[in-house]
C-alpha cells in the first residue's frame, strides 16, 4: 500500500515535468533529454557553486584545526538550504494537497498516506542536503582520507538531517496554512514570506564569492551563532569530525522532535486534512455595485487574480523587484561611478541609457503575460461562452503585465534620471525605450501563451512556473533586446549614434508590437476559442 | 429560437455527433438524454459557440453561431455540468463580472442578483470567495449568472447535480417561468423522471445520432420515459 502510495506521489511529479497541455500527451525522448540535461545542469552549477565555497574554507580551517567548525558550517547550510527548499513543498503536499479527501474516503490508514508524503518530502530534501554536503565532503576527503567512523558519521548524518530541517518545515507549513485558513489575504503573506526567502536566496548567491572570507574572520561569532541558532548542525561537525558521543546527541535530537512530529501530525491529519479552507467568514453586505465596460471589467478580473495568486506574482513579477536595483546602485555609488566618469568622461552619455537597457533585462524575466491563459485552467469556458471578442480577452491579459510593469518603470525612470543625468535626446530614448519593450514583451507573453497553453494544472503554480511559453517569454525577450545590442556593438557603431539607433528598436519594438495586436485578432482568438 | 440543422461534429477520427437536426421553440424546455458519451455535451457546446463543428449550421434566434457568435452569446446563456467558476472571485464580484460582459445595468444587476440569490438561498455566502463554495452553491451561483441578463435562450448541462432538493425545486419552477415569458431552455439530464415531468419535448441521442424526439407523448405514449429510453438503448446495442 505504502509502496503504491509512493509511485502515485512521484508519477504526479513526473507527470508534471513530462506532459503537456490538456490532451496529456506525452513529451518527445528530445524534450524529456533536454528537461534531464537542464535538470544536472542545475545540479552541477550548485555542487559548483558550495565546491568552491567549502574549498576556500578548508585551508583555514584545517591550518588552525578547525575541522569541527568546517563540518557544522556544512551542515547548517544544507539545514537552511533543506528548509528552504521544502517548506512550500511541505505546505501544498501535506496541508493543501486536493487529493487528501479522496485518500481519506478509501480503506487507508491516515498515517500511511502522511507518511507516503513524508517519503517524498524527505526525499526532496535529502537532494537539497546532498547539494551541500557531497561538494564540502569530497573537498574534504581530497585532501585528507577520511576514516571510516567519520565517513560512516557523513553518511548517517546526510541521511538524518533531512528529517531535522522536514520537521522545522512540518511546524512552518503548519502555521502558514493556519494564518491561511485564518486571513483574508493569504496571498500577500505568502508573497511577503516568499519574497523574504528569495531575498536571502539572492543575498547568498550574490555573496557566496566573499562568504568564505567572511567566515574565516570571523569564526568565533560563526561558531557562536551555529552553537545557538544551528545546535543540530554544531553536533554533527563535531560527529563527522570524531566525537561519537555527540553525533548520538545530533541523531537523538533529530530522530526525536521527528518522531513527536510524526505522532502529532497521525493524530490530528484527518482534522488538518479537512480543515475548512475558506478562511475567514465573510458576511454579505448589499452595497451600490460598480459597473465597468467590458474591457475594464477584463482588465479588473485580470488584476484581482494576478492579486490573489503569490505564485503568479512571484514567478511572473519577480524581475520587477530588480528593475530599480539598477538606478538605486548607482545612486548609492555615486562617488565610485563620478570617478569612473572623471577618467572616462566620454562615457558619461552611456550611463543612462545602459540603465535603460538594465530595466529591459529585468523586464525579460517578467512573464505574468505569459501565464495569464494557462491560469484560466478549467474555467476557461467562461471566456468562450461569453460574448467577448477574443481579442479583447488577449489584449486584457498583455494590459495586466503592462499596468503591474508601469508603476516600477516610472520609479526606474526617475531614479535613472536623477542619477545619470545626459543629453535631452537620451532623456527621450530613456523613456521610450523601456515603454517599447514594456508594450512589446506583455503583448508577446499573451501571444505565447495562447499558442502554449497549459490548461490541466492541479495546483495554479504550475500554470505560471513551468510550461514551454515561460521559457519561450523569456528567450524571445532576451534574444530581442540582446540582438540589436550586439549589432551595434559589433557593427553599427561606425554609422549610428546610440541614441539614433535606440530610437531605431523602439521603432521596431513598436512595429512587433503592433503585428502582435494584429495577430490577437485573428490567430490568437482561434487559437483562444480552440482551446 | 434555437435551430441545430445537420449538425456534426468529429474529435479527429471519431464522430461525437453525427447528423443531428433539433429545433427548439420559444416557451418550450427541451430535455435532452443519452448514455454517458453520447454526444450531449459535445451538442450543447456546439450551440454555445465553445466547440467550433465541421458540418451543419446552428442558429439562435435566426442568428448563426458561426457567422456571428457574439450576437448569438448575447441572447443566451451557459450552464455547464461541472460549474469550473473564477474561484478568486467573491460570489457577488462574480455575478458582477457577468453582468459587466452583457453590459447589464446598474439597477437591473442589483435587482435581479438579490432576487435570485434570495431564492437560491445564496445571499448570506455572496462575500465569501468562489474557492470555499461547496459543488452546490456554485452551482446556483452559475444557475445565478445565467440569468443576470435574462437570456432569450438556456443551455443547461446537468443542470441539478449537486443542488439541494428546494434548490432543484425553485429551478425548476424558474425554468417554467422562463418559458412562460417567451424564453426557451435545452438542457441535458440523467434523470429521467424529471424529463418527463419537466420537458415539453425531449431528444434521445445515442452514439452521436438522434434516435428519438418530440413531446412526450410523441416519444413514449403510454409507456414511461425510463422503458423508453432503455428500449431504445436495447434496440441499438
Amino acid at each position: 500500500m505504502l509502496k503504491t502510495l509512493v509511485a502515485v506521489r512521484f508519477r504526479a511529479l513526473i507527470s508534471g515535468l513530462f506532459k503537456s497541455r490538456r490532451q496529456s500527451k506525452k513529451l518527445g525522448a528530445g524534450k524529456k533529454i533536454l528537461i534531464g540535461l537542464l535538470g544536472v545542469y542545475v545540479v552541477a552549477v550548485y555542487a559548483a557553486l558550495f565546491g568552491m565555497m567549502f574549498y576556500g574554507l578548508y585551508d583555514p580551517f584545517s591550518a588552525v584545526g578547525m575541522m569541527p567548525l568546517y563540518f557544522a558550517v556544512m551542515a547548517f547550510m544544507a539545514l537552511v538550504l533543506g528548509f528552504a527548499g521544502s517548506v512550500f513543498a511541505t505546505q501544498s503536499q501535506l496541508y493543501d494537497a486536493n487529493d487528501n479527501e479522496l485518500l481519506l474516503s478509501m480503506p487507508i490508514r491516515p498515517w500511511m498516506i502522511l507518511l507516503s508524503r513524508m517519503i517524498v518530502l524527505y526525499l526532496t530534501n535529502l537532494l537539497f542536503t546532498a547539494l551541500v554536503m557531497i561538494p564540502a565532503g569530497v573537498v574534504s576527503w581530497i585532501h585528507q582520507a577520511p576514516t571510516a567512523g567519520s565517513l560512516a558519521a557523513f553518511v548517517l548524518g546526510m541521511l538524518m538531517l533531512p528529517l531535522g530541517s522536514l520537521t522545522l518545515s512540518c511546524i512552518f507549513g503548519w502555521l502558514f496554512a493556519w494564518i491561511g485558513s485564518h486571513m483574508r489575504n493569504r496571498s500577500i503573506v505568502s508573497l511577503v514570506v516568499s519574497v523574504g526567502f528569495f531575498g536571502l536566496y539572492f543575498y547568498f548567491i550574490s555573496r557566496s564569492s566573499e562568504l568564505p572570507q567572511m567566515i574565516v574572520q570571523n569564526t568565533d561569532k560563526v561558531a557562536g551563532f551555529i552553537r545557538t541558532a544551528g545546535w543540530r548542525a554544531w553536533q554533527l561537525g563535531q560527529g563527522i569530525a570524531g566525537s561519537a558521543g555527540t553525533f548520538g546527541l545530533f541523531a537523538l535530537s533529530v530522530l526525536a522532535p521527528f518522531a513527536l512530529a510524526m505522532a502529532v501530525l497521525s493524530r490530528s491529519f484527518i482534522g488538518i486534512a479537512t480543515r475548512n479552507k475558506g478562511g475567514v467568514k465573510i458576511k454579505y453586505r448589499r452595497r451600490e455595485m460598480r459597473v465597468m465596460s467590458q474591457k475594464r471589467a477584463l482588465l479588473a478580473k485580470e488584476l484581482r487574480h494576478f492579486g490573489a495568486s503569490a505564485a503568479w506574482m512571484l514567478n511572473g513579477g519577480l524581475g520587477l523587484l530588480f528593475m530599480l536595483v539598477g538606478p538605486i546602485m548607482v545612486l548609492s555609488n555615486a562617488d565610485f561611478i563620478q570617478t569612473i566618469l572623471n577618467a572616462f568622461p566620454e562615457a558619461s552619455q552611456y550611463v543612462m541609457l545602459l540603465l535603460a537597457l538594465f530595466e529591459c533585462l529585468t523586464m525579460t524575466m517578467c512573464t505574468i503575460s505569459a501565464g495569464s491563459v494557462s491560469v484560466e485552467g478549467r474555467s476557461i469556458w467562461l471566456m468562450q461562452a461569453m460574448p467577448l471578442d477574443a481579442k479583447d480577452v488577449l489584449l486584457s491579459k498583455a494590459l495586466l503585465q503592462l499596468v503591474v510593469t508601469l508603476p516600477f518603470l516610472a520609479v526606474a525612470t526617475a531614479l535613472t534620471w536623477i542619477a545619470a543625468p545626459a543629453g535631452p535626446l537620451m532623456y527621450v530614448v530613456s523613456l521610450v525605450l523601456p515603454l517599447s519593450f514594456a508594450v512589446m514583451t506583455s503583448l508577446l507573453g499573451a501571444a505565447l501563451n495562447v499558442r502554449f497553453p497549459r490548461l490541466d494544472w492541479t495546483s495554479e503554480a504550475v500554470a505560471v512556473k513551468q510550461g514551454m511559453s515561460i521559457l519561450a517569454a523569456m528567450g524571445a525577450n532576451m534574444a530581442l533586446l540582446a540582438t540589436p545590442v550586439v549589432l551595434w556593438a559589433v557593427w553599427l557603431n561606425k554609422w549610428i549614434s546610440p541614441e539614433i539607433m535606440s530610437l531605431v528598436v523602439t521603432a521596431l519594438y513598436a512595429g512587433i508590437s503592433a503585428l502582435l495586436c494584429r495577430y490577437f485578432g485573428r490567430g490568437g482568438a482561434r487559437r483562444l476559442a480552440a482551446l | 429560437m434555437l435551430k441545430i440543422e445537420h449538425l456534426t461534429k468529429r474529435y479527429g477520427a471519431k464522430t461525437a455527433v453525427s447528423d443531428l437536426s433539433l429545433h427548439i421553440r420559444p416557451g418550450e424546455i427541451y430535455g435532452f438524454i443519452g448514455h454517458n458519451g453520447a454526444g450531449k455535451t459535445t451538442t450543447l457546446k456546439s450551440c454555445c459557440g465553445i466547440l467550433a463543428f465541421e458540418e451543419g449550421e446552428i442558429t439562435i434566434g435566426g442568428v448563426s453561431i458561426r457567422q456571428d457568435p457574439i450576437a448569438c452569446k448575447k441572447m443566451m446563456a451557459y450552464i455547464p455540468d461541472n460549474p469550473d467558476l473564477y474561484a478568486f472571485l467573491s460570489g457577488v464580484k462574480y455575478l458582477n463580472f457577468v453582468a459587466d460582459m452583457y453590459g447589464v445595468g446598474k439597477a437591473e444587476r442589483e435587482e435581479r442578483i438579490a432576487r435570485y440569490a434570495d431564492m437560491l438561498e445564496l445571499t448570506e455566502d455572496l462575500a465569501q470567495p468562489v474557492s470555499a463554495y461547496s459543488h452546490g452553491m456554485k452551482q446556483k451561483l452559475a444557475v445565478i449568472s445565467a440569468l443576470i441578463h435574462e437570456p432569450k435562450l438556456i443551455i443547461m448541462d446537468e443542470p441539478f447535480v449537486g443542488l439541494d432538493p428546494k434548490a432543484t425545486h425553485t429551478l425548476k419552477g424558474l425554468m417554467r417561468d422562463i418559458c412562460d415569458r417567451g424564453g426557451a431552455i435545452f438542457f441535458s439530464t440523467h434523470v429521467l423522471e424529471v424529463a418527463e415531468k419537466l420537458c415539453d419535448r425531449v431528444a434521445i441521442i445515442r452514439q452521436g445520432k438522434l434516435v428519438a424526439n418530440g413531446t412526450m407523448e410523441e416519444v413514449s405514449g403510454d409507456a414511461s420515459l425510463e422503458e423508453v429510453f432503455l428500449e431504445l438503448e436495447g434496440d441499438n446495442a
